[in-house]
């Protein structure tokens, strides 16, 4: 027996064991040889024929006994010597189905593996229960571990959002990379003013989106995306914007088996959108600007005279690089060990892993731990499983300060005075106070949590067909958050005389919130020659609490007295904030699905949902879908086509709700006035107009869809399209006055989103032998959406604003909504650029005549903030353990409006820093045909269709390239069972129409990370 | 696997039956941070906090603190000689109700007078939920309920709609007496003054429990303090008065008045109280004869702010007749009247040329504080005196001079009114020149002006027609509810 034989490929938690037992086998070799040995052979291959090299063969022996087998070898043969006691051994390999073969009196064995009917991508996990993707009508997207990985290990949401277009983090401008800023996500578009955030449900339980942004990856093993009215309705009135179900990883049994996954991730600011002067263009903009100019004589020598020491100046050399200041190489790392294994009827895990990001900015930081205990006990009915989870979270912000203000920093200020200090303030055309100071006092920004989650998992099988589960799972997490400025910080500059007293401040922060959860359900399926039945049952209820108090202090004289209770008082005119509030629901499911022959299936979902936060009138919900599906290939027309592998269509329908209020404005509280007292007593009052038959808001979903795979799956894909209408979208009604109030919440909105999404995934080249392949994918998402109706209130908000642009001169974009409109359109007034005769711009007014003034009722939709269309596109390739991803992503077909033309180039306080272009293409005589107005000309440029730009944006998401050592001799030889390394680099580069700076409040940043992963 | 299957089917039906069954008081998930009205409402304590509170938001400055009666009122009333610094008032006098800043003044009032109201109307929802009552309590709380919203509800009325003589058919402000979503129709003058009534009687009806109206006129004064601070038997009684002379009943409306002087529990303010050396110790605003006052935490405050001096100012005072305005209005030499207590008291030097307003001063250290009066008893002696008009001239006298004797004018150097030969002219003359010289500042000369249908505001050139003394509802109220 030849140990050259052992590859990495048995299943990995059995390598250390096999290689330890088979070296035992061979040193007793000779002393067994005598009692009925024999040398049995055999070859493996796939349902192809194609050999599998790798394949574990393991003898089936007693609990007790020790395990013996061997490998196949590259021609996916095997030898192993049995006795007359054997009396069957076992083939494995990853993917396919674990097959048992009785050990007869031959000696030459052929068997052919079938792939894993068990395979993830074959299964639909909806965490309420798991179905055959091919009997499954809805919508869902299933991403692996593996998947997941290849594209990042940034973490789980930032993989998804690159891996799938309907899975959409908003983009975030000012944000950029801070590792601290939580991701807006949207399924399928927006479909309500606020609050379109997926439900997360993790291992079976609700969870929030830090949770699964904090999860170690290393831990997940699949992340399904419920989309569809046929995934979602299970979920009921959470559901309606899209459910992300993750799960993580089980226990498998087996000896001890460790894995280790560790990186280095480097982040490197990218400052490419911005365009700023230097010293010399800086001032040349300011004389341009006119501020070395006066009329009066006296003066404007003076101001020659600074004029020329500036010049000098900057000639010496003076030009200070301001953005560079607060930005740094962060450089974090990762660590996570996971080890599991266990007998037959006992599997434990656990999980420790560590993930520090360093972000750009300078000590900003976001540190996780996260731990995990499980321990699965099983019998041939019985399943009792428990996992104790604790992560541990502590954020920190940048003591510099946001971003922005490096960028307003004149660039010809120096760093450090004449005596080498760093100076406090700037005068001359502003007075500017340096933002760096503020990192050298002692001031934070702090965020921690706790999060203890415990969720216990039975299961009794009574029969193969029955399956009764309970689930119970509770969760504890303590939160806060700290931000302290000593009296040093230039937030207090402005402190004087009696007021010095109360410079400094402290933010404090208190959050305990938990939960519990507690579900029984009843599975059962039923095969009866080609029908099919699945039914479920399930009834749950939760709880959910949180509490929090915030307080704000000042006056902290000195940077070491640090702690909220040096305070000289409460912040002026302050008093303790927080709130609290409870929500419980209760609720049941049933699921039925029917299918013939694998050909027509039939789904059916029904959820009744009660919530403490409905009014009283509607405490009761029920949510519905029905699905329908065609697997067409398994027609017998078509059963012997060569080309076609998969060919389905779906269909489905339902409807599934969403919260878009507070839990009170639905029942009448009441509160005590604390500021009045009458006679030396408080009195009570009702805080607003309860709406007691106030609902969740209601969608309607219709989805049809196709999966296909052609040629022998070289071409598989997935096309859907959607409409979803979501009715009751609460909204504030503006009351008459003689109800008691201004205003209440009701159901009155509606919206309607519509798209498609498609997924292409082509396999160019493939050499299953050595796990070889090179592919191509592709995916599109669309999604449109409108306004239908709006309430009372909208209408009157938009007048209101209209009033008070008017009036204000406010630049920004108005928030409007008005019906037939997407909720995303951007709001300006038509303009036909400047007026090449008079330097002003030419706005078009509703009627279609022309002016010269601004007025906000004038202002049309001009565009819309979203793209049409988003998407990605790639290129997976493997070879020999060598792989290599790119993955671009891109959005296209949407409007933006250029904020930085706005506020850094045309209407530029050209006191601070600005864009180079303040310079450029700017009005100065008759004539002139450019795009901005005068720099004389200091009014404010309001919303205009002059600067809505069409936005298009691909975006280098992700490189990754990986070697998997497992044909390298020094790992097959060794305990390893797996090593591999990998180089990612995300958001390497991104191009974009609209030339905007991106990342104002914190850069955006290139993400390099070096990750090795090993298991023994 | 049959039975499995039943066991199973029976677990889900039980659970959910268990589940059902319980739900609904599991749903009511209580908070910490607010409380539920049904369980502020579980006990008594709750209704009682409840009218305080309700007295709290009475005394807020959109309404009885400031606008409903020393300020817009009383500036529509035309006794104010205001200076210029206070632009919105200034823009109030002359009627300007479309003026934005006016405008936003008459729809706070209306907003936060309906507020007060569907916090009166939520308890009322739950007082007869069964919750235990020590004895009187519910009759009280109830009663006093049912009387602010009336209360409010005639303020409302005589600020927003015609006359009921006039135009009892015309369509007029909402009488709401539910707390709901559901925006209640308009009812017209008829039926809203029909409403008011109506609650008012159930109110006098629940009140008989009232200690200050079971008590009697000699034992009153132990219990008086108590019963003025919030909406009692004779607020209730006092209150139908007004009702009664708003609709032209004169005599229903003296009747009710004079049960309540014939009641005798708010006895006259004794004269040693006014002219007392000790400043401190002054009764300006002749407490033992509220009817009904509000407990005005904030008194002083607003009356630096409004009443007083500020250094460096020229006309500093924001709400003050001139001195000659006051001579006029207390008759000083037109008819020697300079000994009336209220033009000796109320009208002081503050740093300034000139006397001004200084009745609603009340210093800290004081002994009579945070008085806002609402009703008075004088005024019972007004309707009443106007009831007698014609029907009793010399009767009506004499109830004006019992007033003016209590107000310093009873010695023998000063002529009291003929009761022998007093016309009707006379009357109506005198309670004219007696409801100024009292209600200054109190915010009721408008409505005495809109009763009496002057055809412009003494002190005023504008033309005080229908628009001056109608307010119109708010936007909101017209476009959100619909209204006519």
């Amino acid at each position: 027996m030849k140990m050259q034989n052992f590859l990495v490929r048995v299943p990995r938690y059995m390598m250390a064991l096999i290689t330890v037992i088979s070296l035992m086998c061979s040193l007793n070799y000779g002393a067994s040889a005598q009692s009925g040995v024999r040398t049995i052979t055999g070859v493996v291959k796939d349902s192809r024929g194609e050999v599998i090299p790798g394949a574990s063969v393991i003898v089936v022996v007693e609990k007790d006994q020790p395990i013996r087998g061997t490998a196949t070898n590259e021609n996916g043969e095997f030898s192993l010597s049995v006795s007359q006691y054997d009396k069957a051994f076992e083939v494995s390999y990853v993917g396919l189905e674990t097959q048992q073969i009785a050990i007869t009196s031959a000696n030459s064995y052929i068997i052919q593996m079938e792939e894993d009917a068990q395979q993830l991508k074959d299964v639909v996990v909806t965490g309420v229960f798991e179905r055959k993707a091919n009997s499954y009508t809805g919508a869902v997207t299933t991403v692996t571990a593996e998947d997941l990985q290849l594209v990042g290990n940034t973490n789980v949401l930032q993989s998804l959002s690159v891996i799938d277009p309907s899975f959409m983090v908003v983009e975030n401008l000012s944000a950029g990379s801070n590792p601290n800023a939580l991701p807006e996500i949207q399924m399928r578009g927006q479909s309500g003013f606020d609050n379109n955030e997926p439900l997360f449900i993790l291992d079976g339980f609700e969870t929030t989106l830090t949770a699964i942004m904090d999860l170690d990856m290393n831990m997940v093993q699949s992340v399904t995306l419920l989309k569809d009215a046929t995934a979602k309705a299970i979920y009921g009135a959470k559901a309606a914007n899209g459910v992300v179900v993750v799960e993580t990883k089980r226990p498998e049994k087996g000896k001890l088996r460790v894995s280790y996954t560790g990186s280095v991730d480097v982040e490197t600011p990218d400052l490419s959108s911005y365009n700023l002067t230097n010293a010399e263009e800086k001032l040349q903009a300011e004389k341009l600007a006119g501020f070395y100019d006066s009329e009066n004589a006296m003066t404007q020598i003076s101001l020659d005279q600074t004029y020329t020491n500036m010049l000098q100046k900057i000639e010496a050399g003076v030009n200070t690089d301001w953005m560079a200041q607060p930005l740094r190489t962060g450089v974090g790392q990762k660590h996570s060990v996971y080890l599991d294994g266990g007998d037959g009827a006992t599997t434990y895990q656990a999980n420790l892993a560590y993930n520090q990001v360093n972000g750009v900015m300078d000590e900003s930081f976001r540190k996780t731990i996260n731990g995990s205990l499980s321990i699965v006990y099983r019998t041939d009915k019985f399943m009792f499983r428990n996992k104790l989870s604790v992560d541990d979270n502590r954020t920190q912000e940048s003591p510099y300060g946001t971003f922005a203000q490096y960028t307003l920093m004149n660039p010809y200020n120096e760093l450090e005075d004449e005596n080498g200090q760093m100076p406090k303030m700037y005068t001359g055309i502003v007075t500017q106070y340096n933002p760096l100071h503020n990192g050298t006092i002692g001031a934070y920004d702090k965020t921690n949590y706790t999060y203890v989650t415990n969720n216990t998992y039975l299961e009794y099988r009574p029969i193969e067909a029955l399956r009764i589960t309970a689930q119970f799972g509770v969760t504890v997490k303590n939160s806060g958050a700290d931000n302290f400025k000593p009296a040093a910080h230039t937030d207090f500059m402005s402190y004087t005389g009696e007021n010095l007293y109360r410079a400094g401040s402290y933010y404090d922060m208190n959050r305990k919130d938990n939960s519990w959860t507690a579900q029984f359900g009843v599975q059962y399926s039923l095969t009866k020659d080609k029908h099919l039945f699945f039914v479920n049952g399930q009834v749950n209820a939760n709880q959910t609490k949180y509490t929090y108090s915030t307080m704000n202090a000042e006056g902290f004289p000195n940077k070491n007295l640090s702690h909220v209770s040096s305070a000289v008082q409460y912040a002026e005119n302050t008093t303790p904030g927080g709130g609290e509030g409870i929500q419980r629901d209760f609720g049941f499911i049933a699921s039925a699905n029917y299918s013939f022959d694998e050909k027509y299936l039939f789904d059916a979902n029904l959820r009744l949902t009660g919530s403490s936060q409905f009014g009283a009138d509607n405490r009761w919900g029920l949510f519905w879908s029905v699905g329908a599906g065609w697997n067409i290939h398994r027609e017998s027309f078509l059963k012997e086509s060569t080309w076609l592998d998969r060919l389905k269509v779906r269909f489905s329908t339902g409807y599934t709700g969403s919260q878009g209020f507070n839990t009170y404005d639905a029942i009448a509280t009441l509160n005590y006035n604390m500021n009045a007292q009458y006679n030396g007593m408080l009195g009570s009052y009702v805080t607003r107009l309860a709406n007691p038959s106030l609902q969740w808001q209601k969608k309607y979903d219709t989805n049809v869809g196709v999966d296909f795979g052609f040629l022998n799956n070289i071409i598989t894909g997935r096309f859907d399209w959607y409409k979803a209408t979501t009715k009751g979208l609460t909204t504030s009604i503006t009351t008459p006055g003689s109800t008691g109030f201004v205003s209440y919440v009701d159901n009155l909105g509606e919206s309607e989103n519509k798209g498609y999404e498609a997924y292409l995934n082509i396999r160019l080249w493939q050499q299953p032998r050595s796990r070889s392949f090179v592919s191509v994918y592709s995916s599109l998402a669309s999604n449109t959406n409108t306004l239908k109706k709006i309430a009372n209130s909208l209408k009157q908000q938009n007048d209101m604003s209209d009033a008070s642009m008017n009036s204000t001169k406010n630049v920004n974009l108005a928030t409007r909504y008005e019906e037939g409109q997407s909720l995303n359109t951007i709001w300006a007034v038509q303009s036909l650029g400047i007026d090449p005769q008079t330097g002003k711009e030419l706005y078009v007014r509703k009627d279609g005549s022309l002016t010269y003034e601004w007025n906000a009722a004038d202002q049309v939709a001009c565009g819309i903030d979203l793209p049409k269309v988003s998407g990605n596109f790639g290129l997976n390739a493997e070879c020999h353990g060598a792989g290599i991803n790119m993955t671009f992503t891109y959005r296209t077909g949407g409007q933006m409006y250029n904020s930085t033309l706005v506020s850094k180039v045309e209407n530029a306080n050209v006191r601070y820093n600005v864009d180079k272009r303040v310079l450029t293409d700017r009005w100065s005589k008759p004539g002139d045909e450019v795009r901005f107005k005068s720099i004389a000309d200091q009014s404010a440029t309001q919303p205009t269709s002059r600067f809505v730009e069409d936005y298009t944006l691909v975006n280098f998401a992700a490189l990754s390239v990986y070697y998997d050592f497992r044909e390298c001799n020094f790992v097959k030889n060794s305990f390893l069972q797996k090593l591999k390394a990998t180089f990612y680099v995300n958001d390497l580069a991104t191009w974009s129409s609209v030339k905007v700076e991106r990342g104002t409040a914190y850069p955006y940043a290139h993400t390099y990370s070096f990750s090795l992963s090993a298991t023994f | 696997m049959k039975l499995v299957n039943k066991i199973s089917t029976l677990a889900v039906v039980a659970l959910g039956a268990v589940a059902l069954s319980g739900c609904n008081d599991w749903f009511d998930a209580r908070s910490e941070s607010e409380i539920y009205a049904e369980e502020h409402f579980a006990n008594q304590s709750g209704f009682a906090d409840q009218l305080t509170g309700v007295y709290t938001s009475m005394i807020s400055n959109s309404l009885y603190g400031m606008n409903s009666t020393f300020g817009l009122m009383e500036v529509l009333s035309q006794n104010y000689d205001l200076n210029t610094s206070n632009s919105t008032y200034n823009t109030a006098a002359s009627y300007n109700y479309e003026d934005v800043a006016v405008k936003t003044m008459i729809e706070t009032m209306w907003n936060k007078s309906y507020n007060v109201i569907a916090n009166l109307n939520l308890m009322l929802q739950y007082i007869d939920n069964g919750t235990y009552f020590d004895e009187g309590n519910y009759e009280m709380y109830k009663g006093a309920a049912l009387g602010l919203r009336a209360f409010l509800h005639f303020d409302l009325m005589r600020q927003f709609a015609p006359m009921p003589a006039d135009e009892p058919n015309t369509l007029s402000i909402p009488y709401v007496k539910e707390y709901t979503t559901q925006v209640t129709p308009q009812s017209t003058v008829a039926e809203n003054m029909a409403n008011i009534k109506s609650d008012l009687k159930q109110a006098m009806e629940l009140l008989q429990v009232d200690p200050i109206y079971t008590s009697t006129a000699d034992s009153a004064y132990y219990v008086r303090s108590d019963a003025q601070i919030r909406f009692n038997y004779y607020a209730a009684l006092a209150t139908l008065a007004r009702v009664y002379q708003w609709e032209g009943n004169a005599d229903s409306a003296r009747i009710c008045a004079e049960q309540v002087i014939n009641d005798d529990k708010f006895s006259w303010v004794h004269y040693t109280s006014i002219t007392t050396s000790h400043a401190y110790e002054r009764d300006v605003l002749f407490s033992p004869e509220h009817i009904f006052r509000l407990y005005y935490y904030d008194m002083e405050s607003a009356a630096t702010s409004y009443f007083h001096t500020y250094s460096g100012q020229e006309n500093p005072h924001i709400f003050s007749p001139s001195e000659a305005k006051i001579l006029d209005i207390y008759e000083v030499n037109t008819a020697a009247l300079g000994g009336d207590y209220r033009n000796q008291y109320w009208y002081l030097y503050d740093g300034g040329a000139e006397r001004c307003l200084a009745k609603f001063w009340q210093p800290e250290g004081g002994r009579y504080l945070n008085q806002m009066p609402l009703i008075r008893k004088s005024e019972m002696y007004y309707i009443a005196a106007e009831g007698y008009a014609n029907s009793d001239p010399n009767y009506a006298a004499k109830l004006l001079n019992e007033v003016r004797a209590n107000r310093g004018l009873a010695n023998e150097t000063v002529e009291i009114l003929d009761t022998l030969n007093a016309t009707p002219e006379d009357i109506s003359n005198e309670v004219y020149k007696e409801m100024r010289k009292e209600l200054i500042g109190e915010g009721q000369m408008f409505y005495y002006y809109k009763r009496h249908g002057y055809e412009t505001i003494p002190g005023s050139a504008v033309s005080a027609d229908r628009d001056v003394y109608v307010f119109d509802m708010p936007e909101n109220e017209i476009e959100f509810g619909d209204r006519k």
